[in-house]
């Protein structure tokens, strides 16, 4: 398979480099879609607005010297699994894959991101360790 | 006509642990139901902003410096309640803390902290209130426990999975105690709902997919669904209803 364009499903900004270390290694370099959570959860007006880390190009262009790409915040409010926003995206972008990063914690019983995203992909799901 | 259960207009209503989170979302859904709130928590600063933005939306709302921990400090905000309204007719026992450490690893001062907060703090406000509520011969508690109550999960914060429990036998015996009085006392269980003790795990994507797929509503619960029950639970529509746990969860601990 030679992805063309792929989604780098980032859980947080350090994801980036282990990606593109992973990235910067194969024969090709598909255009990447940089997507992040940007939470705002719903309440009163005092309820906190959570935000996710994120990246911005220039960081994006430092790690990822040589590939195209975007950056996609996506508005996310907690209404559904974090992999199912990532997996619509990728079926918005028409991304023929995603890549994630994951610690592969026992204690989260596989249902950290890059578990529940192999389920919710429609396309291939690569996963890489930090 | 049935609405008119819900009614909680000129309800005198006491919310401890207002300033952030539940709480706020418990007091802003009764003052929008037209009952008069007060405000009670340690950090009067947010507390007045909160108490501002009520009051700008026409809402009755007071806020009072309130640690549920020191008992002159609750006797003060019953006191002071009870001076400014004549009456109180609501408590909803909300102010809590956690602290996330091994068991293994967990202070004796951290496990006590913990403890006085969530289930101390719940017996010195439902003591001091009820006091007033037995006068009265009528009044509403409502002790606010959580899913962790009622299931163990892999986050390691034994002293609020205690005392939450605590909470809900607390609730019972209470209800028995206070039922001849005409006073029903209530828990409800929230389950994940955006607070600050909450925002770790909507900060850690992992965290956030455990989580939320362990949920079989895969989401996180709004604040009007934690403000709906509680205004049944304040209102005429639950006096029959008394030493109750009411899960609202998204299904989390059906498992």
């Amino acid at each position: 398979m030679k992805p063309t364009r792929m989604l780098l499903a980032l859980r947080k900004a350090s994801d980036l480099e282990s990606a593109s270390l992973f990235l910067k290694e194969q024969p090709t370099r598909p255009y990447l879609v940089i997507a992040f959570l940007n939470f705002q959860i719903p309440g009163t007006n005092f309820a906190a607005e959570f935000k996710s880390t994120r990246v911005s190009r220039e960081t994006c262009s430092r790690s990822l010297n040589g590939f195209d790409f975007e950056i996609a915040p996506l508005h996310y409010r907690g209404d559904r699994l974090p992999a199912s926003v990532f997996a619509e995206e990728c079926a918005v972008r028409k991304c023929d894959s995603v890549i994630v990063v994951s610690d592969g914690k026992k204690q989260l019983h596989a249902s950290d991101l890059a578990s529940t995203l192999a389920v919710e992909s429609r396309v291939p799901v690569i996963v890489i360790k930090p | 006509m049935i609405h008119d259960l819900f009614d909680v207009r000129d309800s005198v209503c006491l919310v401890t642990g207002a300033s952030s989170g539940i709480g706020v979302a418990i007091a802003a859904g009764l003052a929008e139901g037209g009952a008069k709130v007060v405000l009670a928590a340690r950090r009067l600063d947010r507390l007045q902003k909160f108490e501002q933005s009520l009051s700008a939306r026409g809402y009755s709302a007071k806020a009072i410096k309130c640690d549920v921990t020191d008992e002159r400090d609750v006797s003060a905000a019953v006191a002071e309640t009870i001076d400014s309204y004549k009456s109180l007719d609501v408590l909803v026992n909300n102010a809590g803390i956690t602290h996330v450490s091994p068991t293994h690893q967990l202070s004796l001062e951290d496990w006590r902290r913990v403890l006085d907060v969530n289930l101390t703090g719940v017996f010195l406000c439902a003591k001091h209130a009820s006091k007033r509520m037995i006068e009265q011969k009528k009044g509403k508690i409502i002790n606010i426990s959580s899913v962790y109550g009622v299931m163990a999960d892999t986050s390691p914060e034994l002293p609020y999975y205690a005392s939450k429990a605590g909470v809900i036998g607390l609730t019972r015996q209470l209800a028995l105690e206070l039922a001849p009085y005409n006073i029903q006392v209530n828990a409800m269980a929230p389950g994940f709902f955006s607070s600050e003790m909450t925002k770790p795990i909507f900060e850690d994507a992992d965290a956030l997919s455990y989580t939320l797929s362990r949920i079989p509503m895969n989401r996180v619960g709004l604040p009007e669904e934690l403000s709906g029950v509680a205004r049944f639970l304040a209102s005429r529509a639950s006096d029959y209803v008394t030493g109750q746990l009411i899960v609202v969860d998204g299904g989390w601990s059906l498992w």
